[in-house]
């Protein structure tokens, strides 16, 4: 194993949390940052011919390459653990700019109580009323701490949207229930969809509160804070899964990437597996840097003071099991936190509904829509229903495409081939 | 070197003029031509007839349009075999293969090319077979994985961009409305609620300008 001059700062992973953390690193101090990316070089450039369905929506040729590292699947602890031999469920990019370049770019904030989510419960109906082995967790930070982070964010993405509450001060038309925003959004409301728009009128004719949704496929040009320009969506329907073709939505490449390559204190590395962290307990910082494989198989030690994970929480997980470090998580007891509470993406149950009109769903973008939250709160417990929460409904306007959408028949067609 | 098999496909069943890529030439074909001779990659000709008689009958041309002989679906799984995804380059193919629920996908060794090989020997004859036969043949192998996946190619090479070797004069695509990759929406989502918009389709290249390669052309 070959040992590399050291560095400040390594970084694991070129996707949004490490490309920033290398924005912030390298424009904010003069440590010297090495970024490992496992995947291949992207830039902005590179979807300017990316619109193929076939071979990124269903050979999906953004997301990690399976064949070389995968990880393992079961969905109970008495299954067998057995490789994730194809993408199903999550899809996670590799290459700069990670999961970042392929995203439908949807920007929702959680709400304040979600935060605190064990304390509020609980004091609203009672200590008794979780189930016993419940997983419920408050976050240790509050919303009203992160807000300006958040608005920090929706700056730097140039986010889409109609604020429905600035300081308290409640506006119709955005999202009345959401938590308080120092700042309108930077950008308006992206153009409705036809089928969001169906939604958005029979949400209102019911009284609930429908808003659009929050975007950073961003509604029309945009210079943020560091000086980045970005062009307005055009509604080509190829957001997730694709590079987006005119850089409108946001992704580390475009809002990150340009202001890293001006930093001579920021280095990026394509191709590097990053294997161990490697730590010595005895000493403070305990961190010595990380061992990585390159791309002809070679091993390297990359020593410095700072480690930073920004390999997805999935993956930082299991780098932190494989390097020994911290104490696992074991679903048995419930003891050790490595790994507890690891949630992905929830899905949530979907309708699907057929109109007489044509709806043009060709047309859209990732993130273009109309949801509304009027069941997204605490108060919805009633003693027929086990329910202490709910969650906010959607009508986003994807784009669709032809293979994928192909096959959406009612319960009552049976047959899948034939005339 | 394996002898170089062609499949001869009639102008008139794929819809008269079309422009169509053999070899990564672009060929203009016009009704007058009466019949062309497509290379193959991966294919006998022998399976390749099979499986664009099997595949006609899962996307069959009927009364609602063309189907999948008219868009060229045998050509189109014929390269994709022949490329990366038929020796599947992307999945994970190291052991243990076991069953497994359905919920963990596919867990098996064989590949996209070896479950064709397999389930082709048990299709002998077939596309000497009346339609009816063909069907009955299709449905006793329904359950099958062989089956499933070639469902899937069908649907893909029906509806893919024409420069994977389907959906050739992109006849998927007005059978469903797809316009194909278009620029630019934004004068249009807005504007055309409740309408059709159904603008003539554009493939990648025509719409880029580019010579974009598509992955089974990749090393």
């Amino acid at each position: 194993m070959k040992a590399l001059p050291a560095v400040d700062a390594v970084i694991v992973g070129a996707g949004w949390a490490g490309l920033l953390m290398a924005k912030e690193l390298g424009t904010r101090t003069s440590l010297s940052v090495v970024v490992l990316e496992r995947g291949p070089s992207r830039q902005s450039s590179d979807y300017s011919t990316d619109m193929d369905e076939l071979d990124f929506a269903i050979r999906l040729r953004m997301m990690q390459d399976l064949s070389q590292e995968t990880v393992t699947l079961r969905h109970d602890p008495t299954q067998r653990a057995l490789p994730l031999r194809q993408h199903g469920a999550f899809l996670p990019g590799a290459g700069v700019g990670g999961t970042g370049e392929h995203w439908n770019a949807q920007v929702p904030r959680f709400l304040p109580d979600c935060f605190e989510l064990l304390t509020k419960t609980a004091a609203k109906y009672g200590a008794n009323a979780l189930p016993e082995d419940h997983a419920v967790r408050d976050w240790g930070i509050t919303y009203d701490e992160l807000e300006p982070f958040y608005t920090r964010v929706d700056k730097l993405l140039g986010s889409s949207g109609q604020a429905g509450n600035i300081r308290g001060k409640l506006i119709n038309g955005g999202n009345i229930f959401e938590g308080w925003r120092s700042e309108e959004y930077p950008t308006p409301p992206t153009k409705v969809p036809y089928f969001s728009s169906l939604f958005r009128d029979a949400a209102k004719s019911l009284g609930y509160h429908p808003y659009p949704a929050p975007s950073a496929n961003i509604s029309r040009a945009y210079t943020n804070p560091d000086g980045i320009s970005r062009g307005g969506c055009t509604y080509c329907g190829f957001c997730g899964r694709f590079g987006c073709m005119v850089g409108a939505k946001a992704q580390p490449t475009n809002v990150l990437l340009p202001i890293i390559q001006k930093r001579k204190n920021v280095s990026l590395r394509i191709g590097a597996w990053v294997r161990r962290v490697l730590f010595d307990p005895t000493r403070k910082p305990s961190a010595r840097g990380v061992t990585y494989i390159d791309g002809a198989g070679e091993e390297f030690f990359q020593p410095a003071s700072l480690v930073f994970l920004a390999s997805w929480t999935f993956n930082n997980t299991r780098l932190l099991l494989l390097s020994g470090i911290g104490e696992p998580h074991d679903p048995g007891t419930g003891g050790g936190t490595v790994g507890s509470n690891l949630t992905h993406q929830v899905s949530v149950p979907s309708a699907t509904a057929f109109f007489d009109q044509p709806l043009n769903r060709f047309m859209g973008s990732g993130s273009a829509g109309f949801l509304f939250s009027d069941f997204d709160r605490d108060d919805l417990h009633r003693s027929s229903m086990n329910l202490v929460r709910g969650g906010y409904f959607a009508a986003r306007g994807y784009g669709f495409q032809p293979i994928g959408a192909f096959g959406v028949l009612p319960n009552s067609v049976k047959a899948t081939w034939g005339s | 070197m394996r002898r170089r098999h062609f499949l001869t496909l009639s102008a008139a069943t794929l819809g008269g003029v079309l422009i169509y890529s053999l070899d990564r030439k672009a060929s203009l074909l016009a009704a007058q031509h009466k019949a062309v001779r497509i290379p193959l990659r991966f294919f006998t000709e022998t399976e390749a007839l099979i499986v664009a008689a099997a595949a006609s009958r899962i996307f069959p041309s009927d009364d609602s349009g063309p189907g999948a002989r008219e868009a060229g679906v045998a050509i189109f799984i014929d390269r994709q075999l022949a490329g990366a995804y038929g020796r599947d380059r992307f999945r994970y193919t190291q052991p243990p293969f076991e069953d497994a629920p359905r919920e963990l996908g596919y867990q098996g060794s064989a590949t996209p090319r070896q479950i064709y090989r397999e389930g082709l020997r048990g299709l002998q004859g077939f596309h000497l077979r009346d339609p009816a036969a063909q069907d009955e043949a299709l449905r006793k192998i329904e359950p099958t994985l062989f089956f499933s996946v070639l469902r899937q190619n069908t649907i893909e090479g029906m509806f893919c961009d024409p420069l994977h070797g389907g959906n050739a004069g992109m006849v998927g695509w007005q059978l469903v409305g797809f316009p194909g990759p278009r620029m630019s929406n934004f004068d249009e989502i807005e504007k055309y609620y409740g309408q059709a918009y159904r603008p003539k389709p554009v493939s990648l290249r025509q719409a880029t300008g580019a010579r974009v390669r598509p992955s089974e052309d990749e090393k």
